[in-house]
């Protein structure tokens, strides 16, 4: 009997000391989270301010200046080449970086075209093994238009998951099939030709 | 009866064109060459004919009539849907989808409203490729239905089937124009989609793949599919 007594408060002793130890942890991962979601919300005041500016000038100006700091292009644009990425020279990748850095520029001033009442609301977060999610609802008035999770690394975002499909998965497999097929010099004028296509659309 | 004999010819069709040497060598996509010749024709097919036949039902019926029409359909799916609900052990789900039918059914006006929804039951559908998914046969290559769209093989036979479903349920009642209003109108409810597709995309038939796979694993998880690791393959090496 004092045996098992002994051995039970061994076993709440080691559950309370692991508790103890994953506190400093838990605390780590909601600065993170935190920090994320204050990002995050500067971001959508950003997007708020995309929406209501009169040109397609103007909106690129704007976004221009932050998406290099919210997003990690370098990462996107290594992930979305895959092995790619390895047989360019350090001008080629920084040449790429620039140029998706642009389309995501203007494929956001396109997105977010005008303002017709829309809000974001940040819903929750969930800790990844590096990184967190972001989950987040746009709304039109009361109708919710679309759930969109945004992935947290370093600080920064490497991908949009917007109603369950990821935007760095689509980039992949795309850009992964376009070099397969015609290589790479011809998805880099194919994303220049889509930049002058989407900013002549607004 | 002659609706699912003519869908099992093309299934078998399919079948057959699929292993007569059409494999490609990418593991995504083994049927890539069938596949974008299928899309290529569908995609000419939709542009001639089905694209302006949707765009004029968008003008001719206001919104609250088209989401009316859609709401019977989807309603109507909620029969098969409760079913897969119980073969894939989500009592809940199943019991949800069979309290829709229910209710629109009834309260709905043969389900032309979505009164379910705003009594707070929503819709969660659920078909028999998810139910196989759930019972083991997750991973299924890709392949693109002429005319029908983006699917797997695994799910092949839902899609033809699913076509099918009104008359099943309805018999004789359900009117002959009735599987091509379902048609087009899905086929008006996917406007915005197609030219955001369309806007963004910088190889459409890879974007359409690659997107139908996400979604359908987002559909086969219920909104929770496992998060891809996509530092792996770098970190690894």
């Amino acid at each position: 009997m004092l045996k098992k007594i002994i051995l039970f408060f061994s076993l709440l002793s080691l559950l309370s000391l692991l508790s103890l130890l994953s506190s400093p942890l838990q605390a780590k991962d909601q600065v993170v989270g935190v920090e994320a979601a204050r990002s995050l919300d500067d971001f959508h005041e950003l997007l708020l301010d995309v929406m209501k500016s009169a040109n397609g000038s103007e909106k690129e100006q704007l976004l221009r200046l932050r998406v290099v700091d919210f997003f990690d292009v370098p990462t996107i644009s290594r992930i979305s080449l895959g092995r790619t990425w390895k047989k360019l020279t350090i001008e080629q990748q920084l040449l790429f970086v620039e140029v998706l850095s642009e389309l995501i520029t203007v494929t956001y001033a396109d997105r977010f075209r005008s303002y017709d009442g829309q809000r974001f609301s940040i819903d929750e977060s969930e800790i990844l093994k590096k990184g967190v999610i972001i989950k987040t609802t746009i709304f039109k008035g009361d109708t919710e238009l679309a759930k969109l999770n945004y992935y947290f690394r370093d600080g920064r975002v490497f991908n949009v998951v917007a109603n369950g499909i990821s935007d760095l998965s689509l980039r992949r497999a795309e850009y992964g099939s376009i070099i397969k097929e015609e290589g790479y010099d011809v998805l880099l004028e194919q994303i220049q030709n889509k930049i002058l296509k989407t900013r002549a659309s607004y | 009866m002659v609706q699912i004999l003519v869908y099992s010819i093309i299934f078998f069709l399919l079948s057959g064109c699929l292993h007569s040497g059409l494999q490609d060598s990418n593991p995504d996509d083994p049927y890539e060459k069938f596949n974008r010749k299928s899309y290529q024709f569908s995609e000419r097919v939709d542009k001639r004919l089905l694209a302006p036949l949707a765009r004029g039902y968008s003008r001719v019926f206001p919104d609250h009539v088209e989401a009316g029409f859609n709401n019977v359909f989807a309603n109507i799916n909620s029969a098969p849907s409760s079913v897969n609900g119980l073969l894939q052990g989500q009592i809940d789900v199943g019991a949800r989808e069979f309290a829709r039918l229910v209710i629109n059914s009834t309260f709905g006006v043969v389900g032309f409203f979505d009164v379910a929804s705003n009594w707070g039951i929503k819709q969660q559908h659920e078909d028999v490729g998810q139910t196989l998914a759930v019972w083991g046969l997750e991973e299924s290559p890709y392949v693109y239905i002429p005319l029908l769209g983006p699917s797997t093989v695994r799910d092949i036979p839902v899609r033809l089937v699913a076509m099918s479903v009104p008359r099943l349920l309805i018999g004789e009642d359900f009117p002959g124009y009735g599987t091509a209003l379902r048609v087009v109108g899905q086929r008006a409810g996917m406007i915005g989609s197609i030219e955001q597709r369309n806007a963004n995309a910088i190889d459409p038939y890879t974007f359409t793949r690659d997107a139908y796979t996400q979604l359908r694993a987002f559909e086969i998880y219920n909104g929770d599919p496992p998060v891809e690791d996509f530092f792996d393959e770098f970190e690894d090496e």
